[in-house]
């Protein structure tokens, strides 16, 4: 593959023309004496006189052809034979942002990374993610090269690249800290020919898990749970400090084995916001020091319900720890006979006459798995489907025989529509009864409101910043660089042997001047 | 006549043994401005413009037709001319190319040798000889005289004159005016004149009895190509031409040279002139030999 190192001194070539230009004010010409001029008329005359109108010296195209040359040398053209593009895969894993030396590992690797594209000459580098093989960033891209291209601040787990982007025509370095098992024992077999390796920590220790769920006797309560990781070889002591809405709401002192995990549990007033809980004092890792989740979903779900529905439906609502009827903002809207709001999630419970079913109710196979009540046709009757309601791709969920019972649309905003008569007594004493309002209400919300469990957690793997013992690399250890030859000293010899031709032409030429 | 000449040939740089041997070869030949060449005979019967008929011979070009006898041509069947026996010695006038174009190579040099060897010869046998130099006109003139004090003058005129390098001309009918009816003429020059001087020649043959004319010519007349382009200038009119000389060209140029010459050898013959060519680098007694046909 040809390229130019300095391609901007093509544009020199544009005063070429200058030279064919030039030469058409040549020398005074060389003058003959004859006494017969006569004889001369018939010959390749032209005016005596105009030299200005001459025609350029022939000799402009071996000069222009000597300055092309020189500008071509300038130019500095290479050819580059079997040109292979390098595959850097990056380790961009949570160990990565350990902070060595003043900056992270991560940083520090894309600066050996930089140093060794710029020292030896490869061809096209492409950068990829072992967190996300498919995202792809070319070397020479704006930021490729920056940390803040790769940092994540959630550690996303790494692991080894398909097959299929191993492409055997491409050579494969790769940019990490050896802290991960699975991209320790992938580089074994995977034809890594060069590998950039950070990192000398070992001692680490993170929050690795944090769940959160409504007390169940007090919804002003919350029961939370923390795990709390030592991935060193010796005793960790840190104190562990929740926060809720950025209050602190817990501060113990906690001992970690190395090695080990322990989970703390607490009953905490429930927030409204934000619950952390944190390791201090932070370590080389900070960003596993600290785990966060938001309460929003903890929080019972606001309901409006139309005042039309059953007054069975509102005592059950009322009664639902996870559902609370309110008018203003609310989550999710119960409609009797009124159309609903839009954009809200919505159950819609069709009314009219009655008429008991003539089968044994069935639910959708995944509904019924997710905790759906047992129903009897005995407790059932149900009122027609409106005609306005088919057509809107709605999906059956509970059926009897043939006829469907709660069926429920996902567009353009999540729908469940009831046939059931929800004030039919037969029903209503049932103890499902409840789990019927709930089953509807997580239909329409997508999750069940009555225990939801909020968990933020990362994997004790991922707090593991020590260095493994990497194989040694496949193939090559030099860089997958283009053996380039310069084309310089070539373009510089030719110039001078013209320029030797030249001058030697001139010289003849002279002398056979003289001589005649 | 002798020592002097000795002395003169000798500060000329001209070898006076040589001019001897050639006077001796040339004498014969020289009387009545023809020649047969069929060796030397006596004085007395040198062919001439005399009265006392000698004998017949063929037609040459270039012989005055009045001495056709036409009655042994019609008998013969052939033309012939009849020769009469030279009774006096005659006047000589050498008039020789002086322009800037005869600067050029050797060409003066070698005028001057065939001067100097003709006049020596001529001056021996007891002609007249006078010299003419000329260019655009008459540049020099030596009356005419006889024995080794003209042949000094001869020497001395010749070795004062040197051809311009630029301008004049070459303009031989100038010399018309010193022409004689019973003299005769020996013309040297280039003859590089477009017109091959066939006006001049015709003038300068009109006034005198004979005539000879020898054409120098330099061996570099045509340069040779130098690869390039090159501005020719004519040395006698001034003119200039900027020329891409090529071994075509050059070959061209020689070729219209040797028509030119052809052309003036025809122009010769049709006034009456006996015509040869030289070069400059050749040896001097030898073309005046081969014009005297010897």
């Amino acid at each position: 593959m040809f390229g130019l190192g300095a391609p901007l001194w093509l544009l020199a070539l544009a005063v070429l023309p200058l030279v064919r230009w030039l030469h058409r004010w040549q020398a005074p010409l060389a003058e003959l004496d004859t006494g017969a001029g006569f004889l001369w008329r018939d010959g390749e005359a032209q005016r005596p006189g105009a030299a200005a109108e001459r025609p350029p010296d022939p000799a402009w195209r071996l000069r222009a052809l000597i300055a092309a040359l020189v500008i071509l040398a300038l130019a500095e053209p290479m050819w580059s034979r079997a040109e292979r593009t390098v595959t850097v895969w990056v380790d961009d894993s949570l160990s990565m942002l350990t902070t060595e030396h003043g900056q992270s590992r991560l940083a520090l690797g894309l600066d050996r990374l930089a140093t060794t594209l710029n020292e030896g000459q490869t061809g096209l580098v492409t950068l990829r993610s072992l967190t996300d093989p498919t995202a792809a960033l070319a070397a020479d891209a704006p930021g490729a090269l920056s940390p803040e291209s790769w940092r994540r601040e959630t550690g996303t787990p790494v692991s080894p690249p398909p097959p299929a982007l191993m492409d055997s025509s491409s050579a494969h370095w790769l940019l990490g800290d050896g802290a991960d098992s699975r991209i320790a024992g992938w580089a074994e077999t995977a034809p890594i020919e060069r590998m950039i390796l950070t990192g000398e920590a070992t001692d680490n220790a993170a929050v690795s898990r944090l769940a959160v769920r409504r007390h169940p006797a007090d919804p002003r309560r919350l029961r939370v749970l923390v795990a709390a990781s030592n991935r060193s070889r010796s005793r960790a002591t840190r104190r562990l400090i929740l926060e809720s809405d950025g209050e602190p709401v817990e501060n113990r002192p906690i001992e970690l084995p190395p090695g080990g995990q322990i989970s703390f549990r607490f009953e905490i007033p429930a927030g409204t916001g934000r619950l952390a809980a944190r390791i201090e004092p932070g370590d080389v890792l900070a960003a596993d020091d600290v785990l966060a989740v938001s309460l929003d979903d903890v929080r019972p779900v606001p309901v409006r319900v139309d005042p039309a529905c059953p007054a069975e439906l509102g005592r059950a609502l009322r009664q639902h720890p996870g559902l609370a009827p309110q008018e203003s903002a609310p989550a999710l809207q119960i409609v009797c006979g009124r159309p609903p709001v839009a954009g809200i999630p919505a159950v819609i419970l069709h009314s009219g006459p009655t008429e008991r079913i003539a089968a044994a109710p069935t639910w959708a196979p995944g509904d019924e798995a997710a905790g759906a009540p047992r129903l009897r046709e005995a407790w059932l009757a149900t009122t027609g489907w409106p005609d306005e309601a088919a057509g809107r791709g709605y999906e059956t969920v509970l059926q009897a025989g043939d006829e469907p019972l709660i069926r429920r649309a996902s567009r353009p905003f999540p729908i469940v529509e009831s046939v059931i008569d929800m004030s039919a007594r037969s029903l209503v004493r049932q103890p499902e009864y409840a789990l019927l309002v709930d089953t509807l209400a997580a239909l329409a919300l997508g999750r069940s409101p009555l225990d939801p469990v909020i968990v933020g957690e990362r994997s004790p793997g991922e707090s593991d910043i020590a260095p493994l013992a990497m194989p040694p690399v496949h193939g090559p250890s030099a860089p997958a660089s283009a053996a380039r030859a310069s084309l310089t000293p070539a373009l510089i010899a030719a110039a001078l042997l013209l320029l030797v031709l030249d001058l030697l032409r001139t010289v003849l030429a002279a002398r056979r001047i003289g001589r005649a | 006549m002798a020592q002097q000449a000795h002395r003169l040939t000798t500060a000329a740089g001209i070898d006076e043994a040589r001019l001897r041997r050639f006077a001796r070869l040339a004498i014969p030949f020289l009387a009545g401005g023809v020649s047969e060449g069929i060796g030397p005979r006596s004085a007395r019967d040198r062919p001439g413009p005399g009265m006392e008929f000698l004998d017949l011979r063929p037609y040459a070009p270039g012989e005055d037709v009045r001495h056709i006898d036409w009655r042994q041509t019609a008998r013969r069947g052939r033309t012939l001319v009849r020769r009469y026996r030279d009774e006096s010695a005659a006047d000589w006038v050498l008039a020789l190319d002086g322009s800037a174009s005869m600067a050029l190579g050797r060409k003066w040099p070698m005028t001057r040798e065939l001067s100097l060897g003709l006049g020596y010869a001529l001056l021996q046998a007891g002609h007249r000889v006078s010299l003419l130099i000329f260019a655009g006109r008459v540049r020099a003139r030596l009356a005419a005289g006889r024995g080794p004090r003209q042949f000094a003058a001869l020497v001395r005129e010749l070795d004062a004159w040197q051809p311009p390098v630029r301008g004049g001309g070459s303009a031989p009918g100038a010399c018309a005016a010193y022409m004689r009816r019973s003299g005769r003429l020996f013309l040297v020059s280039d003859f590089l004149r477009e017109d091959a001087m066939a006006p001049d020649l015709r003038q300068l043959r009109a006034g005198v009895a004979s005539g000879e004319a020898l054409q120098v010519l330099a061996r570099g007349e045509i340069a040779a190509a130098p690869g390039g382009t090159v501005r020719l200038r004519d040395v006698e009119g001034g003119e200039t031409r900027d020329l891409v000389l090529s071994p075509e060209e050059t070959a061209a140029a020689e070729s219209r040279l040797a028509r030119h010459t052809a052309r003036v050898s025809r122009v010769a013959a049709r006034v009456g002139l006996r015509f040869s060519a030289c070069r400059d680098d050749e040896d001097w007694e030898r073309v005046l030999l081969r014009h005297l046909g010897l």
